[in-house]
């Protein structure tokens, strides 16, 4: 069953209405198991019925549960995602990002490779995939194939071919300042839902999102390192500042989050992490708190519409 | 004509210049003296060789080995395939020679050829005698009557051998051989068992002989690039009995189009894993094909297509379930083989580890068309919750370290990894191919930096870790007089993290070391 978006957001509200009346949580209609269940770490959940012809769609949970639920059980599976980088050289905090992702899939097993299709002039601009650190982030290399490609055109080509591979399970198409038109990125989702391949579709240097058929959309922006162990003097966990731009389903939100290698698992930055910066570095959007709603306020005060 | 001897000399001549007396080596004053009207060209050796490499590609439609003879022959080891060309009586060599030599003279070349039993006969008949098929065994009378000079051997020799009288073959067939090794050494005598089909010479062909090949000629020339793909797929379908009954299936293969004036246009495919099926190798021609673009030309069009496996490997018989489905693994082979025919097999690469500790050299990029085992990403398909896979055996053996080994237990509870043993990344994510020089400011002599500027913008340290010290590696040539590396991991105020070394120590190795950026972290 499928409900526009604008119903399904007018929905949510009138039962945050009947919520706040009846004084309970509004999400525990909605979302009866992600949120409440005991936060295993990696759920592989399957939302709605298996498309026929495609493999049944789960989605990946990130492990924060206020961004897993407010995407309906994580990242999903079989579908188009898009993560924009404003400027090109936060290549390193959106492709890491990206990586953080399919070191997490790889580690809820069933994985059989990795496609990163890469223009061949972006590896100057922002550096080439490198072995060694992906292992670090906690990803096999073995198992990533890298692509190279010329052009914008071969790009889209490629990632169209591996999305339609039934073997692959997931695909990272990494595009520089391009600017696609909705129907290539419709192809790409059409394909990743038939060849249940995960795609990412990794956008660099675009200032303003462009409209595509990605299922969801995060803006990627680079956070200072979360400590390790209550060590704070070195660059400790990696993290970014996420702005979940585009949801299908209609809340959107801004995040914090870092990522813990050991266990594959984002950790959403806590008030002592948050202290332990030394600055803040931008006013936090008044209408998307960088501090879940969920947790505390539990009113969804926070989330807005799906633009 | 060309500069020899210090005079500009006639090399290469027609046959009407012949006729009216010139001669190889006559000086081009002379040849001028003689006929005012006489037309020269430089004579140009690579264009040359680029004609006689044409030549033999275009031979290749007769046997697979072809070799040079520069600068104006060609060897043909035709062995096995004249009697495709027999019609109906002889075994074929004689209609094969003069197919050849008449598809030649249609090209507008002035040619001579012979077949015998070894190269060193044909090779004296077709350039002094008189051409044509000897039959093994009539090798000595054959070329008993033409000049030394047939035996293929230096000129200092020659014309030696000249002065002493012995100006026919003839004559040195009978002679003792002890006394000829010693006087003009073995090369002589070699050269004469060659000649006479006594001593067998190793050709060295241009081309590997492919392991399996299968051609069709077109009564008329094709252009249509489709009909071609067309019968590279029939073609590939004739292969496959061939390919079951060895138990092989190919890793790179070659489709040959011989287009009708002489050009051959050749495409090559690598395939991630052994391979037979028809519809893929004609799919993969055809992404092939659609690379080429423009690049492609029909001219006049193909009057023959020849598929040669190069390559192959043992591959067993596939399994294909009953609904018809093939495993993961083949289908991501498919993927590697329809990207690399695409794009070039060079552009589709995976990380091979290498044991440095030069950040720069601790990965090769290895194209996946030619790596051994790839088998493995199918199999990791049905490896579940272990990291790395056992069977990947990549990891855990050689260069990358995965951290947190403990999932290979199977444990998921987040006690076992308690929060001590998680250490931050060490290496960047992203690696510039060649590190990136900044302005640095940094305490001396060994401090972190604090602040630098990478491609214009001012970055400001907020913290940073290091130095990690990497020594060059001094018992490689090129990094005799490379400086050490002390790395830091810094990340600026707006939480980028940057890899930043500094080249040179202070006052031991350098006055004002310089600083690179040489990758991004996460």
């Amino acid at each position: 069953m499928t409900i526009p978006a604008v119903v399904h957001a007018e929905l949510c509200r009138l039962r945050r209405d009947i919520a706040r009346i009846e004084g309970r949580l509004a999400e525990e209609d909605r979302l009866p198991d992600a949120v409440f269940s005991p936060p295993d770490p990696l759920v592989l959940r399957t939302a709605g019925e298996p498309r026929a012809g495609g493999k049944s769609r789960g989605r990946l949970a990130l492990g924060i549960a206020a961004l897993d639920a407010v995407l309906d059980g994580g990242v999903p599976l079989a579908a188009l995602t898009e993560i924009r980088a404003g400027q090109s050289r936060d290549g390193g905090a959106a492709s890491g990002f990206a990586l953080a992702l399919v070191a997490r899939l790889m580690a809820a097993g069933k994985f059989s490779a990795l496609v990163w299709i890469g223009e061949a002039d972006l590896r100057r601009e922002t550096g080439a995939l490198y072995a060694p650190g992906l292992a670090a982030l906690g990803l096999d290399p073995a198992r990533v194939i890298e692509v190279a490609v010329r052009t914008e055109k071969e790009a889209l080509w490629a990632f169209e071919a591996a999305l339609d591979c039934h073997g692959l399970t997931m695909a990272v198409c990494e595009l520089r300042q391009a600017s696609l038109d909705l129907s290539a990125t419709r192809r790409c989702a059409l394909r990743a839902r038939e060849g249940g391949v995960t795609g990412l579709l990794l956008r660099l240097g675009n200032e303003w999102a462009e409209p595509s058929a990605a299922e969801i959309r995060f803006g990627v922006a680079p956070a200072p390192a979360g400590d390790i162990g209550g060590f704070t003097a070195g660059v400790g966990r990696m993290a970014w500042r996420l702005t979940l731009e585009k949801n299908r389903l209609g809340p959107t939100g801004a995040f914090t989050v870092e990522w813990n290698a050991h266990e594959r698992s984002f950790v959403e930055r806590g008030a002592r992490a948050a202290l332990a910066d030394p600055q803040p570095l931008s006013a936090a959007p008044p209408d998307r708190p960088s501090r879940p709603p969920l947790a505390e306020s539990g009113g969804g005060a926070g989330l807005r519409r799906a633009s | 004509m060309a500069k020899l001897k210090s005079a500009l000399r006639i090399v290469a001549m027609d046959a009407e210049a012949e006729r009216r007396g010139i001669h190889l080596g006559t000086s081009l004053a002379d040849a001028r003296g003689a006929f005012p009207e006489l037309v020269v060209a430089e004579a140009d050796e690579a264009v040359d060789r680029a004609l006689l490499e044409k030549l033999a590609d275009w031979c290749d439609r007769y046997t697979p080995l072809v070799a040079l003879d520069a600068p104006h022959g060609l060897f043909l080891d035709i062995s096995g395939c004249a009697h495709l060309f027999s019609r109906g009586e002889g075994n074929g060599e004689a209609a094969l020679l003069a197919d050849v030599l008449q598809r030649l003279a249609r090209q507008g070349f002035a040619a001579r050829g012979s077949i015998a039993s070894t190269a060193g006969t044909a090779w004296a008949l077709s350039h002094y005698g008189a051409g044509g098929c000897i039959p093994p065994g009539d090798e000595a009378e054959a070329i008993a009557g033409l000049p030394i000079a047939a035996l293929r051997i230096p000129a200092a020799e020659e014309s030696l051998l000249d002065r002493l009288g012995l100006k026919r073959i003839g004559q040195l067939i009978g002679k003792p051989r002890a006394p000829l090794a010693a006087r003009f050494g073995v090369g002589l005598v070699t050269r004469l068992d060659q000649a006479l089909g006594a001593l067998d010479e190793v050709l060295s062909p241009r081309r590997p002989a492919p392991r399996l090949s299968a051609e069709r000629r077109f009564a008329e020339p094709v252009v249509d690039q489709d009909s071609l793909l067309q019968t590279v797929a029939s073609l590939a379908r004739t292969l496959v009995p061939a390919l079951e009954r060895h138990g092989i299936g190919a890793r790179l293969l070659e489709a040959s189009f011989y287009r009708i004036d002489g050009e051959v246009a050749r495409a090559e495919v690598g395939t991630a894993a052994p391979l037979r099926a028809p519809e893929t190798v004609a799919m993969l021609f055809s992404e092939r094909l659609a690379a080429l673009g423009s690049e492609w030309e029909a001219g006049f069009g193909f009057d023959m297509v020849r598929l040669a496996v190069l390559r192959s490997e043992p591959q067993d018989a596939a399994q294909i379930d009953l609904a018809g489905k093939v495993a993961d693994g083949a289908d991501l082979a498919r993927l590697f083989d329809r990207l690399g025919a695409r794009l070039g097999e060079a552009r589709v690469t995976r990380f091979i580890p290498v044991d440095t500790h030069i950040p720069e050299r601790a990965v090769l990029a290895e194209p996946v068309a030619q790596s051994a085992a790839l088998e493995r990403f199918g199999r990791g398909a049905e490896a579940s919750r272990s990291l790395p896979p056992p069977e990947t055996g990549f990891a855990s053996h050689a260069g990358f370290d995965l951290p947190s080994r403990g999932r290979l237990s199977g444990s998921t509870s987040a006690m076992d990894f308690p929060e001590a043993a998680e250490t931050p990344p060490d290496r960047p994510l992203r690696l510039f191919a060649r590190p990136e020089p900044v302005e640095v400011m940094a305490e001396v002599p060994e401090g972190p930096p604090l602040r630098f500027r990478w491609r214009r913008v001012m970055h400001e340290v907020a913290r940073a870790e290091g130095p990690e010290r990497i020594a060059p590696e001094w018992w490689r040539r090129e990094d005799m007089d490379r400086a050490t590396r002390d790395y830091f991991r810094v990340e600026d105020f707006e939480g980028r993290r940057y890899w930043l070394f500094r080249e040179g120590l202070y006052g031991r190795e350098t006055a004002s070391p310089i600083w690179y950026v040489h990758g991004l972290f996460a």
